[in-house]
């Protein structure tokens, strides 16, 4: 029988323990179960994630542990027939307290979520910088998140062209 | 700081309407190019995006600067709209006061009162083609789902906050209701839909702000479209509010009122005797009809006839048969 935790090596070398539960909720982790059932049980090495992030995720998936499967949602068309953005709004009051963290360490758990595959935590991230970017300028885009201008001033002026369209040209 | 990977800006952008991704447009490479996948996949009907009308971001005042200083446009009516419906007047003040009849429906008080004092309003309703654009007006005022708004305009009474205003006699006037109640007809069946926008705004409206005006109407209102659509909700929020009353002069909607709706209202007091008996003059065939083919469909063994069992469908008839022996 399967043993109920799971260890795992993060990347600063800690071992942490983590039930099944959680750890299928990570699709990474889940297939690399799959992948070793019937071999010894050693610690599944994480070199991407270090444990203070881990630990992070960890209480991400102890709230959501009982939550249903997230589902592929339909694109909704607006007025004028354009498909929507997703809904960027973040209703969890847990989640919210949850992503009310420096930019630096939403970034590593946005990063973890990605390469652990955990769907949820991933998108709850992606909400809360996307919301960070709107109402910005681009010089407070890339102030706030460290980006470098690399665009030349044929881009910007292709870019000006095509915001600047009128109803007119369309 | 980590870096956020490249292919990460598309999976987060999606969350971010078109109009905001502008400003990531002209940030970097990396989010110039998701911004540009996601507005192409967003705009299905065109293989060129770059040509279509895009509105520019509202937030705030920075971002409405740097678009303006950046010399992308002009700015257009969707802007100016949106910087309305967010109440924003330091927005409005840079962009341009272009308000015109859209605006009332959206607008604060606060944006109606400068308006007012701004002279928009009287300019408006001295101009030639003052109802000319009622019927968008109205569509407007449906659509926004902003009670006071709608008391404000239509039944001209004080609210509390908003200029005092003599509206043009086309408005009032008898040629006016007639064309409202012939636009309200078209417009009653997208009620349903507004109907959850229209009690979520008005049940705002009313906890927020004080109540101002009086419950005397002139017939048309949110209600008596919320009436012809059947909306219960709407309804007994007009009640509770005492919006709907007794007074209320309901008479030339009433009748195309649905049994369980006035069945609602009679309980709660609301229907003037008179419009009742009105009702109920003019529906009792329907009515009787109604019934009969409730008792027909559901009734017992002795209202139906073989006949009428034999052009039921084989799974109905199956189920009554069912039924029939079954002890409960």
């Amino acid at each position: 029988m399967a043993s109920e935790s799971i260890s795992v090596t993060t990347s600063d070398d800690q071992t942490i323990q983590l039930s099944r539960k959680h750890a299928q909720m990570s699709q990474t982790i889940n297939s690399m179960l799959e992948d070793s059932v019937g071999a010894d049980q050693e610690a599944i090495p994480l070199p991407n994630v270090s444990s203070e992030v881990l630990k992070k995720v960890i209480d991400w998936c102890t709230h959501h542990e009982n939550d249903p499967a997230p589902v592929e949602k339909v694109k909704k068309l607006n007025k004028k027939r354009e498909y929507k953005a997703k809904n960027s709004t973040i209703s969890d009051e847990w989640d919210k307290n949850f992503v009310n963290a420096e930019l630096r360490v939403i970034v590593d758990i946005l990063l973890a979520a990605n390469y652990l595959d955990v769907k949820g935590l991933f998108e709850l991230m992606c909400k809360h910088i996307a919301n960070e970017l709107k109402g910005k300028t681009p010089d407070q885009i890339r102030e706030r998140f460290g980006i470098q201008d690399d665009l030349t001033e044929e881009d910007k002026a292709a870019m000006r062209k095509a915001w600047g369209a009128t109803k007119n040209d369309s | 700081m980590q870096h956020i990977p490249d292919d990460l800006w598309t999976d987060i952008l999606s969350f971010v309407p078109t109009f905001d991704l502008c400003a990531p447009c002209f940030t970097c490479n990396a989010l110039r190019e998701a911004a540009c996948r996601l507005i192409s996949s967003r705009i299905p009907h065109s293989d060129y995006w770059w040509r279509q009308y895009k509105c520019l971001p509202v937030h705030n005042i920075d971002i409405v600067q740097w678009w303006s200083s950046s010399h992308i446009r002009e700015p257009m009516r969707q802007e100016v709209l949106e910087a309305v419906r967010r109440d924003d007047v330091q927005i409005i003040n840079h962009l341009g006061w272009d308000v015109n009849q859209q605006s009332l429906p959206i607008g604060s008080k606060k944006i109606i009162s400068i308006c007012h004092e701004r002279e928009h309003l009287s300019t408006y309703l001295k101009s030639e083609t003052t109802f000319s654009p009622g019927y968008s007006l109205i569509k407007l005022l449906g659509r926004e789902g902003n009670l006071e708004m709608i008391r404000w305009i239509f039944n001209d009474c004080s609210v509390k906050g908003l200029p005092s205003i003599k509206w043009p006699q086309d408005i009032h006037g008898y040629n006016g209701l007639e064309k409202i109640r012939r636009i309200r007809a078209k417009w009653t069946y997208r009620y349903d839909r507004m109907a959850g926008k229209l009690q979520r705004r008005a049940t705002t409206d009313v906890e927020t702000q004080e109540r101002g005006y009086s419950s005397e109407t002139n017939g048309i209102g949110p209600y008596t479209t919320a009436f012809n659509a059947g909306c219960r909700e709407v309804i007994q929020m007009a009640i509770d509010h005492n919006y709907l009353t007794k007074e209320t002069p309901f008479d030339s909607v009433i009748l195309k009122g649905s049994e369980p709706l006035i069945k609602h209202m009679h309980e709660r007091g609301v229907l003037h005797v008179e419009n009742l008996s009105a009702w109920f003059q003019r529906r009792k065939e329907d009515i009787t009809e109604q019934r009969l083919r409730h008792l027909w469909k559901y009734g017992t063994g002795e209202i139906l006839s073989e006949e009428f069992e034999s052009d039921q469908p084989r799974t109905k008839r199956r189920k009554s048969q069912e039924n029939e022996r079954s002890p409960f």
